[in-house]
């Protein structure tokens, strides 16, 4: 290495590392601490866009642990009559699939053993659930959030938090927390 | 939180990390101790080796500064003195070991404790634990008169303590096992860890062999273009009808080129094969070193057996002696741990009923200490455990009486009957030669507790007796749970396994063997005629069309033979079993899943359920109308109520009424586990209270009323508030109805409830 440059590494350094004072610490404080301001800015939540059957959803990204391609899922005796779809096997784990067409009550869902598998968690617990197309991870401005229509069925309605639009399409998100509630409730 | 210890500038906040080493350390001293003082009170005199006893009790002390446990340092203060006493020559009389072991015993509980709740255990015990102090440190002065202790004292000493340890403190600080199954603490030897990390190290530079492997692949791959370029370049030139010398060159070159080629496959398979063999032994020994770190020594799980042996011996006023032999053989983590209870019982059982008291043994020329030997030995693949006594063996005629006046047999078939399928009668439930329930034993469970505990690991047990000489129980179990040979079976498309070691048989029945009685089909094996039953409709799922020959799976219980029909047979292979996920409870006929090569899930099926279900099924004559509901649905017209109260009492009583009187009724334990419910579930009706953590009850009355599919949905407020403002409140936020508690009657509740709602 070049004198010059020893030189220069060692300033940055010096300059990047030199204590803070007391005041500069306080300053940074009140700014962190502020209240996000309301209306000012945009409040931007990113979620995962994916279809099932005909529709457009979207999940907080947050909630998915693993995204990958379909795998055998092997049904459970005296089990896998209901929203309890099997035992499918990512990374060397056996994880419960859920039919989330079914929780959702969408009909015309597409052939099931298609698609991809998506993997979402609460609680240390993992659900994983076939979506039959995925969009990727979108941003969303909470504020412009639309109201679910109510030619929306009652029943799953209650699962939505909004619409919103992108492109040319628009998604229902999907409540997690009462998603989850009712994982646990139906399945356990 | 902590008062035990005075704030101190110096003192940091002890972190959780910490403490649970301080844990681990206090738990392996105190067995070190533990151990220690019984062999101190079997060999009195003779005993000398109180260098590791002093250590550990000054382990125990450094260990006490660490976290700031002052009564600790104390008490283990007081231990070690005694024991340095104890090398220059201090006798230590059997009274003191009773209260050394009896401080111990507060050191065992202590480790016991989950570690945030420490510091307010100890200070509950702390005068418990003084009063041992001074008794030690009273003991420890004796040391001028130096009296030669006796080793078998007539009678218990009064001013030792009772040894159990009182049940309050045990029941004052939750004693917490870790809430998680999936994070509890396992111990591993450092040498296994150190072979599984070399392990790993080695595969992750096994698979960077891999990238430069690919890349040499490409250099073969462009002498290849080279040469495709050669053979083009030679056909052009025929085209162009060019020189003959031109066409030699052309076809020289290509033919040099195919043989460089030929020569750098040759290699780069050769590579490859090598790295095949590598990463195969690789993986071998990974696999096994992992399934080993699920091995303890068997001395893991014998920690309060000598204790407890001799403990109780006192309690009947005998003399008993535990000895262990393979306390080092190699037991799976998961069956030692469902060993300790039937271990117990039978120990218990040998004290109580087999080992004699002390005078009738001298007079049956016996030592008058009974002895007890419990052993541990791999055999024939196998894990061997044998309990024998020497104590007076079981009379058997006396057992044969039994069983006949008990009504299990008559009295020519048990006249018939072998010792051994006599002794097996011991191990029916609710079977007990004892003349009285004591505390200990006789109460007729514990024999079959253990016989099933057994079974359930797929293993066998034996009783064997001489009159007069003593009583032997031998458990044979598999080496390991984790690992099972399975017999793969395709039953409605998808494979199954079933576990070998309870297969009796596989046959292949042609179709015209089989015969039929009343409508069920079996075929006559060797003289035993089985039974056949589908696996499609046990399991409940589609039966396959009709087979030419049928695929039959045997198992026998005690009394019948059962054929299990499925689609094919598939192989045999042994797999790790995972256990089926919490959240699904269990499942019948399934014992666990496992993965098949092909990395796909595959059931396991659990044949003890199965041959149960079967039975059932059989002798309830519904073998074609197997329902089992897994969901809730609910077809009756019944009335839906969604009762809200965090109070489980309120919750109960207000469920209990309204389901007598015919409403479906289901619980929420706070106002966001309501918001949820209702939201999810369809109900009609929402009974809530008001004080609740997570969203009170005018709030989630609000959060009702501002839904637009729930806004017009009946809800009642029942509240120890009956004040007017809060009636107010609650009918403003949106409710129908408000009833106080204290005007609770079962008659209010209904009536108001048929109002809003009907019948």
């Amino acid at each position: 290495m070049s004198e010059d440059k020893k030189l220069s590494l060692s300033l940055a350094s010096h300059l990047l590392e030199r204590p803070v004072d007391d005041a500069y610490l306080e300053e940074w404080t009140n700014l962190f601490s502020q209240d996000r301001m309301e209306g000012n800015g945009r409040n931007f939540q990113s979620v995962v866009v994916f279809r099932l059957g005909n529709e457009w959803f979207a999940l907080s990204t947050k909630v998915f642990s693993e995204i990958s391609k379909m795998r055998v899922i092997r049904r459970i005796p005296h089990r896998s009559t209901d929203t309890l779809r099997g035992l499918v096997n990512l990374r060397g784990q056996l994880q419960l699939c859920v039919d989330l067409a079914k929780i959702l009550e969408i009909e015309d869902a597409e052939d099931p053993s298609q698609g991809m598998l998506m993997s979402i968690a609460h609680n240390g617990k993992t659900w994983v659930f076939v979506a039959s197309e995925i969009l990727g991870i979108f941003p969303y401005d909470v504020d412009v959030l639309k109201n679910v229509p109510v030619t929306v069925a009652k029943s799953t309605a209650n699962y939505l938090k909004g619409v919103f639009s992108f492109d040319d399409k628009h998604a229902s998100i999907l409540d997690e927390e009462l998603l989850f509630y009712s994982l646990d409730r139906r399945v356990t | 939180m902590s008062t035990s210890t005075p704030p101190d500038e110096s003192s940091p906040l002890i972190d959780p990390v910490m403490m649970d080493l301080f844990r681990i350390e206090v738990e392996t001293q105190s067995q070190i101790l533990n151990s220690g003082l019984l062999e101190i009170e079997h060999q009195g005199e003779l005993y000398k080796d109180f260098e590791p006893l002093m250590r550990a009790a000054h382990s125990l002390k450094g260990a006490g500064r660490i976290v700031h446990m002052e009564p600790l340092i104390h008490l283990s203060h007081t231990i070690e003195d005694i024991f340095v006493a104890a090398q220059e020559g201090f006798l230590i009389t059997s009274d003191l070991v009773e209260t050394l072991l009896h401080a111990n015993d507060q050191l065992l509980q202590l480790a016991k404790i989950s570690p945030a709740m420490m510091p307010a255990w100890v200070d509950q015990q702390q005068s418990e634990w003084e009063k041992i102090c001074e008794q030690l440190q009273r003991g420890l002065q004796e040391r001028s008169q130096g009296s030669t202790a006796d080793h078998i004292p007539e009678k218990p000493a009064a001013p030792v303590k009772k040894i159990a340890p009182t049940p309050s403190s045990k029941k004052a600080v939750g004693t917490q096992v870790q809430s998680r199954i999936e994070d509890r603490m396992l111990r591993v030897t450092a040498q296994n860890l150190n072979r599984l990390m070399g392990l790993a190290g080695e595969a992750m530079v096994e698979s960077r062999w891999l990238e430069p492997f690919a890349e040499s692949l490409f250099t073969t791959k462009n002498i290849h273009n080279k040469l495709a370029d050669f053979l083009d370049m030679f056909r052009m030139a025929i085209g162009q009808k060019e020189s003959e010398e031109k066409l030699l060159y052309y076809l020289e070159e290509a033919c040099r080129l195919a043989d460089e080629c030929n020569i750098s496959l040759t290699e780069r398979l050769a590579d490859l094969d090598q790295f095949i063999v590598r990463n195969s032994q690789l993986s071998t020994r990974l696999y096994g070193e992992v399934i080993d770190s699920r091995m303890r020594p068997f001395a893991d799980c014998l920690e309060g057996f000598p204790r407890m042996v001799r403990d109780l011996a006192k309690e009947l006023n005998k003399k008993v002696r535990l000895e262990v032999i393979g306390k080092d053989t190699l037991v799976d983590r998961d069956i030692l741990e469902k060993l300790e209870a039937p271990l117990g019982h039978i120990l218990r059982n040998a004290v109580d009923h087999g080992i004699e008291h002390q005078p009738e043994r001298v007079a049956l020329g016996k030592q008058p200490e009974g002895k007890i030997v419990l052993e541990a030995q791999h055999r024939a693949g196998m894990l061997h455990i044998t309990i024998s006594d020497d104590g007076r063996g079981i009379d058997v005629d006396s057992l044969r009486k039994h069983i006949v006046e008990k009504g299990l047999a008559k009295p020519d078939i048990v006249q018939k009957l072998s010792e051994q399928e006599v002794l097996e009668f011991l191990m029916l439930p609710g079977f007990s030669t004892a003349k009285e329930v004591t505390d200990i034993s006789g109460r007729g469970v514990g024999l079959n507790v253990v016989q099933n505990m057994v079974q359930q690991v797929s293993g066998s047990i034996r009783i064997q007796q001489k009159p007069g000489k003593g009583t032997t129980f031998i458990l044979q179990l598999p080496l390991t749970l984790s690992v099972i040979r399975a017999l793969i079976v395709e039953v409605s498309g998808d494979p199954y396994a079933f576990p070998l070691a309870r297969i009796d048989r596989v046959l292949e029945v042609s179709k015209d063997l089989i015969e039929s009685i009343e409508g069920r089909q079996y075929f006559s094996f060797e003289d035993q005629n089985i039974g056949l039953i589908p696996a499609a409709q046990v399991l409940d799922l589609k039966p396959p069309h009709s087979q030419e020959t049928l695929s039959v799976v045997v198992f026998s219980d005690r009394h019948n033979a059962y054929g299990i029909v499925v689609d094919a047979l598939m192989g045999e292979k042994e797999f790790v079993v995972h256990e089926l996920d919490s959240r699904l409870k269990k499942i019948p006929d399934v014992y666990a899943a496992a993965l098949m090569e092909d990395g796909s899930p595959i059931i396991i099926l659990d044949v003890e359920d199965m041959v149960r279900n079967i039975d059932r099924l059989l002798t309830t004559g519904r073998l074609h109308n197997i329902q089992y509901s897994a969901e809730k649905i609910t077809l009756t017209h019944k009335k839906r109520i969604l009762v809200v109260d965090d109070s489980i009492t309120v919750r109960e009583v207000e469920a209990r009424l309204l389901r007598n009187y015919g409403y479906d009724v289901e619980m929420a334990i706070n106002g966001m586990d309501g918001w949820n419910a209702v939201r999810v579930g369809k109900y009609d009706l929402v009974v809530t209270d008001i004080d609740m953590p997570r969203m009170n009850g005018i709030e989630l009355i609000r959060a009702i009323r501002n839904d637009n599919r729930l806004k017009l949905l009946p809800i009642m407020i029942v509240s120890y508030k009956e004040r007017e403002e809060d009636r107010l409140l609650g009918m403003e936020a949106g409710a129908n109805y408000y009833l106080a508690k204290s005007n609770f009657h079962d008659e209010t509740l209904l009536n108001a409830v048929i109002d809003l709602i009907g019948t």
